[in-house]
């Protein structure tokens, strides 16, 4: 049992080495980022009806 | 959640490209080489991606798309790579697998005869090429902070769980399929494929209604078509994450979140890099990368808090901890991990923070979070104020895990021991299998302890295990036990629910007993078979001659 990397790697070394580091300002954006929009749930059941519906 | 009504007008360039698509391959059989079904099939992808990305407004993004070889990965239709360029920022790889659009499922695919089968499959295509997309729309999210969908920051947080621990965990995700199914990016992924694909086929759709009632398309009745549109997916994805409320798709599945947290401290012990992808994992765990304390989160909720932003934000941020104080409280932490907590925090504090785990109506939460509040009330609260901003140290991380797998282990060795001798008793007893068998199982029902060994062994082994792996110079000093021994032993009878577990290796033992077993009764099944012949050839020899003694005896 040992350790395999997935074969499509995204983790390449030289990737992870040129990314910035992480730090606290950061962080925060990325928590802090929630969009304007609210968001998108598509109901298929509603489009389904609309689409059976129709003629 | 409300349910907003989606425009369609953003989906009429991909609608006006399937109209093509059917047009080329549905309605008349198009007799290509497989060479040229996968030339036009890549330009396609191309085309709809484009579109796709356009509807989004993403202008940077740049998409390679990457046939798969065929041997190899059979069983994936399609799969995504996400790359970061430091100058764009935006660079993607994406791998679509064309060869079993091609060779289709059942019937040849876009080549079968059938109209019907070559319908599914464009149908089929294009649901995975918007489900990758989605998968590409999450790791921009996390990863690039770039969000097309509007996503809350606890379920990007556990996005990115999910997604640093399928980097290097592939016992997480590919060889339980029930884990790989269960996770947030996945479900979400196979809803909005599906939704989408729904809503661009819908042109395709009434065009072929129409043939049908034309007579044009004779192998095709409206009842296949309607089948084919809806199917069961959806139905069971809706019940998850569209009909009921806001929180409520991480509300029932406190083992999901218990799996995922596992998966990626070992990800991360593996490789501490991984913590600069995904920028969300900063808040649960140190730059070396240990896990923080329960202090220094609150400290950094205080610190976020301090800050003013909107009304919408404020609200994400408090679901986004409170979602994380249950993670660590309910099913991370161990009750002598809590005693402590609370004997540094103080039973106000923890008070509060169970106080805002309510909002999670977790299956057997209810018990447990009983007793924790008992637990807080029973523990002389000290508080030291130099404690406060204590950070959990590696080392110790593992020594305390080191001692408390060596006390389960040599429990676990003990019980396994009487267990063997349990078993040369039965033998002994018993000759014939049923009895055996029998007596072994109401024997094992009996003792309940066995049960909770096994219990004990599943978890903590593999941990271990991994993490001395991944450290080799602290190998030294430690007991290395394999894992695949230990389960062998584990595995006596009873089967495991346990999520960790390798159920194809668990079967394989179970499988070579009943083979023996079988081939046991086969061959004196044969044996039998082989006696009784023997007796009826006798026996109609002896018919036979008696007849002939008769006859003479008449004449």
């Amino acid at each position: 049992m040992k350790l395999r990397k997935k074969k499509n790697d995204d983790y390449l070394e030289k990737d992870l080495d040129n990314l910035p580091e992480l730090t606290e300002d950061r962080i925060n954006e990325f928590i802090t980022n929630t969009s304007s929009k609210p968001r998108k749930v598509m109901n298929p059941y509603k489009i389904y009806n609309d689409i059976t519906k129709e003629k | 959640m409300n349910n907003i009504d989606i425009n369609e007008s953003d989906y009429r360039k991909l609608q006006y490209i399937t109209l093509e698509m059917f047009n080329k391959f549905v309605y008349n059989k198009a007799n290509l080489s497989k060479e040229m079904f996968e030339k036009e099939l890549l330009g396609y992808t191309r085309k709809i991606l484009n579109a796709n990305l356009e509807k989004d407004e993403i202008f940077n993004a740049k998409i390679d798309i990457l046939p798969i070889s065929k041997k190899k990965e059979k069983n994936v239709n399609g799969s995504m790579l996400f790359k970061e360029d430091l100058n764009s920022k935006n660079h993607s790889v994406m791998r679509v697998n064309i060869s079993k659009v091609i060779n289709g499922t059942r019937n040849k695919g876009l080549s079968s005869p059938n109209p019907k089968v070559r319908m599914e499959t464009i149908t089929r295509y294009i649901e995975t090429i918007q489900h990758e997309y989605r998968h590409y729309k999450q790791k921009r999210a996390i990863r690039v902070n770039d969000d097309r969908v509007g996503y809350t920051s606890a379920e990007k947080h556990i996005m990115s769980r999910e997604s640093a621990s399928m980097g290097i965990k592939n016992e997480f995700f590919y060889k339980l399929k029930n884990n790989y199914k269960n996770y947030f990016m996945e479900a979400d992924a196979r809803l909005s494929g599906k939704t989408e694909s729904l809503i661009i086929s819908k042109p395709a759709y009434f065009q072929t209604k129409q043939m049908i009632k034309n007579g044009t398309l004779k192998n095709i009745t409206i009842e296949d078509v309607d089948k084919d549109a809806f199917d069961r997916t959806v139905s069971r994805e809706t019940n998850d994450i569209v009909m009921s409320n806001e929180m409520s798709f991480f509300k029932a599945t406190g083992n999901r979140s218990r799996i995922t947290s596992n998966a990626t401290d070992f990800s991360i012990a593996c490789n501490k890099k991984i913590l600069k992808c995904y920028p969300f994992l900063g808040v649960e765990y140190n730059n070396d990368g240990t896990r923080k304390s329960l202090e220094d989160i609150i400290i950094q909720e205080q610190r976020i808090k301090n800050k003013n932003y909107d009304y919408q934000t404020q609200k994400d941020i408090n679901d986004y901890f409170d979602m994380l104080y249950t993670d660590i409280l309910v099913h991370k932490m161990t009750k002598e991990e809590f005693k402590e907590t609370t004997k540094r925090i103080g039973k106000e504090n923890m008070n509060e923070l169970l106080g805002r785990c309510n909002n999670y109506n977790v299956n057997n939460r209810s018990k447990k979070k009983q007793d924790l509040y008992q637990l807080c009330e029973n523990s002389q609260c000290i508080i030291d104020k130099n404690s406060f901003s204590t950070t959990q140290r590696y080392k110790e991380y593992i020594e305390d895990l080191d001692y408390k797998i060596d006390k389960e282990y040599n429990d676990v060795e003990k019980s396994i021991m009487q267990k063997e001798n349990i078993v040369e008793r039965i033998n002994n007893v018993y000759k014939t299998k049923s009895q055996r068998r029998e007596s072994l199982n109401n024997e094992i029902k009996e003792n309940k302890k066995y049960k909770n060994v096994l219990k004990i062994i599943k978890k903590p082994v593999m941990m271990w295990y991994k993490i001395s792996e991944a450290f080799e110079n602290d190998k030294q000093n430690k007991r290395i036990v394999d894992p695949d021994t230990l389960r062998r032993k584990s595995m006596y009878n009873s089967k495991s629910d346990f999520l960790y577990y390798d159920e194809d290796d668990v079967n394989l033992d179970e499988k070579r007993k009943e083979l023996r077993e079988l081939k046991d009764i086969r061959e004196q099944k044969v044996a039998l078979l082989t006696e009784a012949k023997d007796c009826y050839r006798e026996s109609e020899k002896y018919k036979i001659s008696k007849e002939k003694n008769h006859e003479k005896s008449k004449e």
